[in-house]
């Protein structure tokens, strides 16, 4: 709407600080499980976030515009999603009301969240803070995804993830996710899930190998008020990450998991004890993943983000494949914003 | 330019005055984190004043033979735990946009063309885009309205006359508005239709209005009126109404930094409502006194005691009938405290905060609200001015 308004304007309005970023995404994800804890799925589709950025002063920026998702096939229907964001920031600190920032799922881990939301849900509401400074940065969030009306409860997940870097190649990481259904207007069941996780992140350049990181975390579960009876209410989990890019050409990583009564309600389902059956329930599990990743990128902001993997569930075996392509495209706007006289 | 600067500084500290709070421990804890913190990071860039209970404000007018693109963007988040007869716990999550065209067409004259829109934060629901077209007439303090009103603290009416949550679920209006802001009184009269009649609907519309007059020294003589209706007699069908009313008296001090101090005496008369378990009449007393030791922080408390008092549009916590239409208390209290920050962050953006505890008869909860108002206008034609004035 502000975009059709901008298109009526007289060029008499000139200059300002009003840039009108537009931005595409091009996607194809290709889940081959078909086991108790995942079936498969391939999705196809573009994405069009295109709004405006408009500085106000030098410690708030306003966004407003548009979010569109297509997923390929015929007849299809394109989904519409408002961008209306309010930034208050300073040079180390992000303060978000509306529309929040959630590139790379906020940097959780796979069993926290799947990493197919990125694909499902790219767009988020609710509050952000984002802390950056040097050998420091957190993420900390309330997505608000539902309402509270008649047969629906309301539903937010919320949490962060903080990690401090104790010298060049290593850091502590801390993440914790909630999901939350309920609201008492119309009297639902409450359901709460927790998951909190620590660990650290060792990365550097090796001889032969290239650029290499090895991730360590050991996680918890909490399902109180879960909607599965299945299993006991706490869980835990052991992931281990470890990968390597020799000669620079493309990440080659493993991903190793050993949990016992893990059930994470935004996390990779592979990951949990649950299955999708809800009389389906193990209680150990394992889970490990061999990949290639490759990300290409160029100053202007162009990326293409390749990935294929090898996954085993247990005794279950699937290929999997992704790729991204993101081409931004932006635009300074001739509109100057009226002053504003001090009584 | 500053009647909308006044607006937009008088809108905000008003509207942040209902809110919801923290039974639920996360949530409390994870919100309350990010707003404190939000909070100390923007405190020093500016200070409120404490004229949030000065309800009457004038509504925008372009300047004078120009044309003006008008953008106010509002930020809202809103939650209580209320879990008591009279209100139940409930959260507002979302973002508001209106953007109009003001022209002016003569010195008195403007005209307003634009949309507004209202997005609740979930991941599936519907945009919801209003209509803005209204005609000002405007001049020696005096402005009249025709089409759409932009309320502002809900034309001035107190908690017991028109809940705070109106603020965000009922930001604009359709009707009539008559304003007059002079030093002799302070005004904002209204009527707005909410639902036309049809062979399905009744026909709907609220009205009234608040008025402030100087009397003597520091004192204000207070007064308050709103009316709601339900009818139309061309398809037949129930006709009912409900009228709530007062006055009070304000007290300004430099008292404990500056002080503000409103007492009302309010009746209200309820008619033809099915079902309604209690008399006709009721009435009751508010107290409201606000502290603002360093004109910064706003320290405040209301009490409220109520007998048979109901009025349609007003906070249910000060009626005496439950929102479930049945539960009936005749003689009811409630008491409220509570802080409010206003920052004026830069260029016309301000952040507002309010953080409540409510004492509902014998239960107990929390609330608070945040908002963030950004306005952003653009000059787009001054042809008609006069080339001295640009």
């Amino acid at each position: 709407m502000t975009v059709l308004c901008i298109s009526f304007l007289p060029l008499a309005v000139i200059a300002g600080d009003v840039i009108l970023e537009n931005t595409i995404t091009l996607y194809g994800d290709a889940e081959g499980f078909n086991g108790p804890y995942r079936q498969g799925q391939t999705l196809l589709g573009q994405e069009l976030k295109s709004f405006l950025d408009i500085t106000k002063g030098g410690h708030v920026i306003l966004q407003a515009g548009l979010f569109s998702v297509n997923q390929e096939q015929q007849n299809s229907q394109f989904d519409l999603q408002p961008i209306l964001s309010f930034k208050y920031y300073t040079d180390t600190t992000d303060l978000i009301f509306g529309t929040i920032e959630n590139e790379n799922r906020h940097g959780y881990l796979e069993p926290l969240e799947d990493p197919l939301l990125e694909f499902t849900r790219p767009v988020e509401y609710g509050l952000q803070w984002k802390e950056k400074d040097t050998g420091f940065q957190s993420d900390w969030f309330l997505d608000w995804q539902d309402l509270n009306v008649v047969n629906q409860p309301e539903i937010f997940d919320y949490g962060g993830v903080t990690l401090a870097d104790v010298d060049e190649h290593f850091g502590l990481e801390f993440q914790f996710h909630g999901h939350h259904e309920g609201g008492r207007i119309f009297f639902v069941h409450v359901i709460n899930n927790y998951v909190p996780a620590i660990g650290f992140r060792l990365h550097g350049p090796l001889p032969v190998l290239g650029e290499s990181s090895l991730a360590i975390f050991g996680i918890v579960s909490c399902d109180f008020e879960g909607q599965y009876i299945t299993g006991p209410d706490w869980g835990n989990g052991f992931y281990a990450r470890a990968g390597v890019t020799p000669l620079g050409l493309f990440e080659i990583y493993g991903i190793m998991w050993n949990a016992q009564d893990f059930f994470s309600d935004e996390g990779d389902p592979n990951y949990n004890s649950q299955g999708l059956d809800p009389n389906y329930y193990q209680a150990s599990r394992t889970y490990e993943e061999i990949g290639l990743k490759k990300t290409l990128t160029d100053h202007k902001g162009f990326l293409i983000d390749a990935e294929l993997k090898s996954e085993w569930a247990d005794i279950t075996w699937a290929l999997s494949g992704k790729l991204v392509a993101t081409v931004p495209f932006n635009m300074e706007l001739p509109i100057k914003e009226k002053k504003v006289v001090k009584e | 330019m500053r009647k909308i600067e006044n607006q937009i500084r008088q809108m905000n500290p008003k509207i942040l005055k209902k809110a919801g709070p923290f039974s639920r421990l996360k949530d409390f804890l994870l919100c309350f984190s990010v707003f404190a913190l939000w909070l100390f990071m923007i405190s020093p860039l500016g200070a409120q004043t404490l004229d949030w209970m000065g309800q009457t404000a004038m509504v925008p007018t372009a300047d004078k033979g120009a044309v003006e693109w008008k953008n106010q963007f509002t930020f809202y988040g809103d939650n209580n735990e209320f879990f008591e007869p009279f209100r139940v716990r409930e959260t507002t999550l979302g973002q508001q946009f209106e953007s109009f065209l003001d022209g002016s067409i003569k010195e008195t004259t403007d005209f307003w063309a634009g949309v507004f829109v209202d997005h609740r934060s979930a991941q599936a629901v519907t945009v919801n885009a209003e209509p803005i077209l209204s005609f000002i007439y405007h001049g020696g303090g005096s402005q009249f309205v025709l089409g759409t009103l932009l309320p502002v603290y809900r034309h001035g009416l107190i908690e017991p006359m028109e809940d705070t949550t109106l603020e965000l679920t009922r930001p604009i209006e359709y009707g009539l508005e008559f304003i007059q802001k002079d030093n002799f009184v302070n005004l904002d009269s209204f009527l707005n239709w909410q639902q036309i009649l049809t062979d399905v609907d009744r026909e709907i519309f609220d009205y009234g209005g608040s008025a402030r007059l100087p009397i003597w020294s520091d004192f204000t003589l207070l007064g308050q009126l709103h009316g709601y209706h339900v009818g139309g007699e061309q398809y037949g069908g129930i006709v009912r109404n409900n009228l709530a009313g007062g006055l009070g008296i304000g007290l300004d001090e430099n008292f404990l930094g500056a002080t503000t101090l409103e007492v009302f005496g309010l009746g209200s008369k309820d008619t033809n409502r099915p079902d309604y378990p209690g008399p006709v009449l009721g009435y009751g007393i508010y107290t409201k006194l606000i502290v603002s030791p360093d004109r910064q922080w706003q320290f405040f408390g209301i009490s409220w005691f109520g007998q048979d008092y109901m009025a349609e549009e007003g906070d249910g916590n000060y009626n005496s009938l439950g929102t479930d239409g049945v539960y009936y208390e005749s003689s009811r209290t409630y008491e409220e405290l509570g802080v409010r920050r206003f920052v004026e962050i830069e260029n016309g953006v301000t952040f507002d905060f309010e953080l409540r505890s409510h004492w509902v008869d014998a239960s107990w909860a929390n609330s608070f609200r945040i908002m963030a108002f950004v306005p952003f206008d653009v000059t787009i034609d001054r042809r008609n001015q006069n080339p001295a004035e640009q």
